[in-house]
């Protein structure tokens, strides 16, 4: 592996994401419906906290954790579920339609580089999507004196979620050459995993435990928006990371073959 | 310095490449001739690297492509057909990124970039962006990409497909300058580009290289044969085995209403030709020479792969 090639595929990546509009639509929505929810989710929060100041002592459980932090980033989540496609679709399919797959596999480049450049990339657009929403951590440090462990884990759940759903969507545009179809299979595959703990009430103990490990978001996510740091999900998410890359990497080297 | 060892390669039931086999050697600038969907192509990607043969195998300067990819790719330059390029990007930004992928670093990607862009002439265009180029400055910067980290060895696929002209020429210039110090392999469908800037040529039609597997056609030796064009009355096998008993024939090809006969430069009495076909009583309407072109090879050949010479 070669870092300087890795290098100059990401930096090529990147000069495509922000030469179409793609990139900064995606930041502007991610941006603004953020801001939305935390809006609301504000003023709810000041209108109860209002609300209980005349009962004291009353209701315990109200707090910024339980009542903002967590709600707000499995929305998020939620968002990201519609948007990530819109970022991760052109990764390998445009390539193919444009002939410049070609360009590529016929470089001194090795597949695992490819793999891990365009993975990289698309990380770093994510990253600057987490970013833009990197006040609401501050306002609620800052005027709410929200616990900044729970904040921490809400961002280290944000970013493996958001790598979790790149590597997905990496794999769907390595199958095709239609961004479209890349798009809708990316969403499917997500929203499936996403859901998949639901069907847990019509099967046996064993099966419906392993289902709501293999979900996205049941356990893991719900974890590390309680400010739980479990290894346990840290190798959950990446192992599911590693699992999707090696499959994009195969497909690669298949199509070779055809 | 690049050889192919009885190279086939089949999609599903369909066999693309059957069997083929060549060898490059350094300093060749090899013409690579064929019809459309020939497997022109296919052969070049399997080259690069891009597919792998269904059976045999590809060395590159003594490297295996399948063992060694990294090695091999980094010794060749290539212009994937209608040069592919990120439409979005800056022409030098592109040559950039291409130098990068291709290991050079800082300075001598600078270097590089000068050197392709004087090479090719893209001064103009450097800082444009490559999607609003002409279909000639886009070949150019396809041509400058395969250039930029100096390897020893070009694969061009039809280089000056959809070009103007004036282009062409200047493409078949460069091509010819850049045949002094690299070995080429350049495919066309164009006979007279092969004339103009290859010492060799080989043929690929459905699949196969035609007239066997050592086959190989000089331009200049084209030279030493000439052709005669024969129009009669009648163009049935009669006259075809008349033709071919006729002494001093080398070949004899039948088009839809004329012969074609290959002799040797040397052949110093047409009249036996005419001669032989009065006797049999048919008239002659047209008998007239010309020097070997490569169409007459190309059509000589193809045609006797489908069957119609004997």
């Amino acid at each position: 592996m070669n870092i300087r090639r890795i290098k100059a595929l990401v930096k090529r990546e990147l000069v495509s994401y922000f030469a179409s509009p793609v990139a900064y639509v995606v930041l502007a929505m991610f941006a603004l419906l953020t801001g939305y929810f935390f809006y609301v989710r504000l003023q709810l929060y000041t209108f109860l906290s209002l609300q209980f100041m005349r009962y004291q002592g009353q209701i315990p459980s109200l707090n910024t954790g339980n009542f903002i932090i967590q709600p707000l980033y499995a929305n998020l989540g939620v968002i990201l579920l519609l948007l990530m496609p819109m970022i991760t679709m052109k990764s390998y399919a445009e390539e193919k339609r444009n002939g410049t797959k070609e360009l590529i596999m016929t470089s001194p480049v090795t597949l695992t580089e490819i793999v891990l450049g365009k993975f990289i990339s698309a990380c770093l657009v994510y990253a600057a999507m987490l970013a833009l929403t990197l006040s609401v951590p501050v306002i609620l440090h800052v005027y709410a004196s929200a616990d900044s462990g729970i904040l921490l884990t809400a961002y280290i759940g944000m970013i493996f979620l958001g790598a979790v759903m790149i590597s997905v969507g990496m794999f769907a545009s390595s199958l095709t050459e239609n961004q479209i179809v890349a798009a809708v299979l990316t969403f499917g595959i997500l929203l499936l995993f996403w859901a998949i703990g639901w069907v847990s009430h019509g099967v046996s103990p064993a099966v419906s435990s392993f289902l709501g490990y293999v979900s996205l978001v049941d356990q893991h996510f719900q974890n590390l928006l309680k400010g739980i740091l479990d290894t346990r999900d840290i190798v959950y998410y990446l192992s599911f990371i590693f699992f999707f890359l090696f499959l994009t990497h195969r497909v690669l080297e298949s199509e070779r073959w055809r | 310095m690049i050889e192919l060892n009885h190279i086939t390669k089949r999609y599903g039931e369909r066999t693309v490449l059957n069997n083929v086999s060549f060898k490059v050697d350094k300093g060749d600038v090899l013409g690579f001739l064929g019809p459309n969907g020939a497997g022109k192509t296919t052969t070049m990607r399997i080259i690069t690297g891009y597919l792998a043969p269904s059976d045999g195998e590809v060395t590159v300067n003594g490297y295996d492509v399948k063992k060694d990819p990294i090695r091999v790719k980094s010794s060749i330059g290539y212009l994937p057909e209608l040069a592919p390029a990120y439409p979005e990007m800056t022409v030098a930004g592109y040559l950039e990124f291409m130098a990068g992928i291709r290991g050079l670093s800082g300075a001598a990607i600078e270097r590089a970039l000068e050197r392709v862009v004087q090479q090719t002439n893209l001064g103009k265009v450097r800082e444009r962006i490559i999607g609003n180029l002409s279909r000639g400055y886009r070949q150019r910067v396809g041509i400058a990409q395969a250039l930029i980290s100096d390897p020893p060895i070009l694969i061009l696929d039809e280089p000056t497909v959809g070009l103007d002209p004036e282009q062409i020429i200047e493409i078949r210039n460069l091509i010819r300058e850049l045949g002094k110090d690299h070995t080429i392999i350049l495919s066309t469908h164009i006979l007279p580009e092969v004339t103009v800037t290859c010492n060799r040529v080989i043929i690929i039609n459905d699949g196969r290289l035609l007239g066997g597997s050592d086959y190989t056609l000089s331009p200049s030796a084209l030279h030493d044969e000439k052709v005669y064009r024969l129009v009669t009355a009648r163009t049935d096998d009669g006259v075809l085995r008349l033709l071919e008993a006729v002494p001093g024939i080398k070949t004899v090809a039948r088009e839809k209403d004329a012969f074609t006969i290959t002799v040797n430069q040397d052949f110093e009495k047409p009249e036996v030709v005419t001669d032989a076909v009065f006797k049999a009583g048919y008239g002659v309407s047209e008998f007239s020479s010309r020097a070997m072109n490569l169409e007459d090879e190309y059509i000589r050949l193809i045609s006797q792969d489908r069957g119609d010479v004997q």
